[in-house]
């Protein structure tokens, strides 16, 4: 029952990011609702569908934006297992670790995108991106992440007490 | 045997997953029609859940039209006042139909006017990533589009059509990095290249042409020739060169010409035409007069 509401969840951010991510843009950056999760769940779990889950997320992600399937894909599969280290690597995880972790994964997650796209579709600003849109959303998230965790946490609640 | 697989599970599937996804990446780069298939089962899975969005957004921003307001006034103030603001309410909405309705039938008079068959199609979305600019629209394959389909409006060009499937459609805009086509400047017809800015749109030449080349939200023509006649206020339009868009239709305007002491060349800031953050609907250009396939000036 945990595991499909999870998943039930995992299918929520889906929508959430794909239809209204632009609703909280700020100052036209937008937050990375589907990298987020992928981080969140990389940080507290590991098993063959949290795998699946940033793979289909980072495809979602390659769909709605270049078309190109499979560099979001690849770069989402690697940051979740970046996340799965992290996590297993942090002293303990309270907010505050755990806010500096999803900035800093989302930061290398940028810098793996930002290389996989000069590899396919060249002449891409690469430095400028990285400070002008990958830095802010990475603070970004990382200001989101108490929130996120929240309510991922209320959801766990919901779910154990049945 | 199985004993391994169960205990090295999560790094079997990591490992297939990304042998799936670099596999993906270079058969949309080498076969970009297998990868169709690809991208259409996703955006099966998840186009529902965008029309829903769509759909609920739209019943609710009514709803909150409509009702909310007037139920807000009338805990404010009793009968009088809330006839007045339903009166008020009703002219907003008058004069509100009655823009909509210029605007349409402006719409519709390109429409009818414009010799290229047209379908008529609603944005649904937009980029999810912050380094691309495009918009998802509801139609697609079997409405007639397909790949690199020109995308106008009344105002002038949208983009084209990067990748389609049975319902949807994915626009990238001219203002996109990736984006450059040839155009001509209207009163000297001068040809040039334009592409996509970070925030603009800039002019470059194609060996003795310019190019206007997408760069973000905006577009730039660079590398002009000193001795190119090029103006503030410049009308750009499409010279029909690219193969993807008719000639004639209006990129933008130039709103700065600069020209650097230590460089050879000028460069010319352009204003698209279409203001890319109130598109609610486009045109997809699908018929040429001229062909009885394909837009002539489009690759099937």
């Amino acid at each position: 029952m945990k595991s499909i509401s999870l998943g039930l969840m995992g299918f929520f951010l889906v929508w959430l990011h794909v239809s209204a991510a632009h609703q909280f843009s700020i100052w036209g950056v937008k937050p990375n609702l589907l990298l987020m999760g992928v981080i969140i769940a990389g940080l507290r779990w590991m098993n063959p569908w949290v795998l699946m889950y940033a793979a289909f997320a980072g495809l979602v992600e390659d769909t709605y934006s270049h078309s190109l399937l499979g560099v979001y894909g690849l770069s989402f599969l690697a940051t979740v297992v970046v996340a799965y280290y992290a996590g297993r690597s942090l002293f303990e995880q309270n907010i505050l670790f755990m806010m500096l972790a999803v900035v800093g994964i989302t930061l290398f997650e940028g810098l793996l995108a930002i290389t996989l796209l000069r590899m396919v579709e060249g002449d891409v600003p690469g430095l400028k991106w990285f400070f002008s849109r990958t830095l802010p959303v990475a603070l970004y998230h990382g200001a989101l992440t108490p929130l996120f965790i929240f309510s991922v946490r209320k959801w766990e609640l919901l779910f154990d007490r049945e | 045997m199985l004993d391994i697989l169960k205990n090295n599970r999560v790094l079997i599937t990591g490992v297939v997953l990304a042998i799936l996804m670099a596999g993906l990446l270079s058969l949309r780069l080498q076969k970009p029609e297998i990868g169709d298939v690809a991208q259409q089962g996703l955006d099966d899975v998840i186009s529902p859940f965008q029309s829903t969005y769509h759909k609920g957004v739209k019943t609710i921003n009514e709803w909150v039209d409509d009702y909310v307001i007037l139920v807000d006034l009338k805990q404010e103030n009793r009968q009088l006042k809330m006839q007045i603001e339903t009166l008020q309410e009703e002219l907003n909405h008058h004069i509100n139909s009655s823009i909509q309705f210029n605007l349409l039938r402006e719409q519709l008079k390109f429409m009818e006017e414009d010799p290229h068959q047209k379908v008529f199609s609603e944005v649904i979305g937009e980029s999810v990533d912050n380094f691309h600019h495009v918009l998802v629209i509801n139609k697609g394959r079997s409405a007639g589009i397909r790949r690199n389909f020109p995308v106008v409006l009344r105002e002038g060009v949208v983009g084209r059509i990067q990748s389609v499937t049975a319902d949807r459609a994915v626009v990238q805009l001219i203002v996109d990095r990736r984006h450059q086509f040839p155009v001509l400047i209207q009163r000297t017809r001068e040809q040039m290249m334009i592409k996509g800015l970070e925030n603009h749109l800039i002019l470059e030449p194609n060996e003795n042409r310019g190019m206007l080349v997408g760069l973000g939200e905006g577009l730039q023509v660079k590398r002009i020739r000193m001795l190119t006649d090029v103006q503030k206020g410049d009308r750009v339009i499409t010279s029909g060169m690219a193969g993807i868009f008719p000639k004639g239709q209006l990129v933008g305007i130039i709103t700065d010409v600069r020209q650097e002491k230590h460089e050879l060349f000028q460069t010319a800031e352009v204003r698209s035409a279409v203001d890319f953050d109130k598109i609610e609907g486009v045109f997809v250009i699908l018929k040429s007069p001229k062909s009885n396939n394909f837009p002539i000036f489009s690759s099937p």
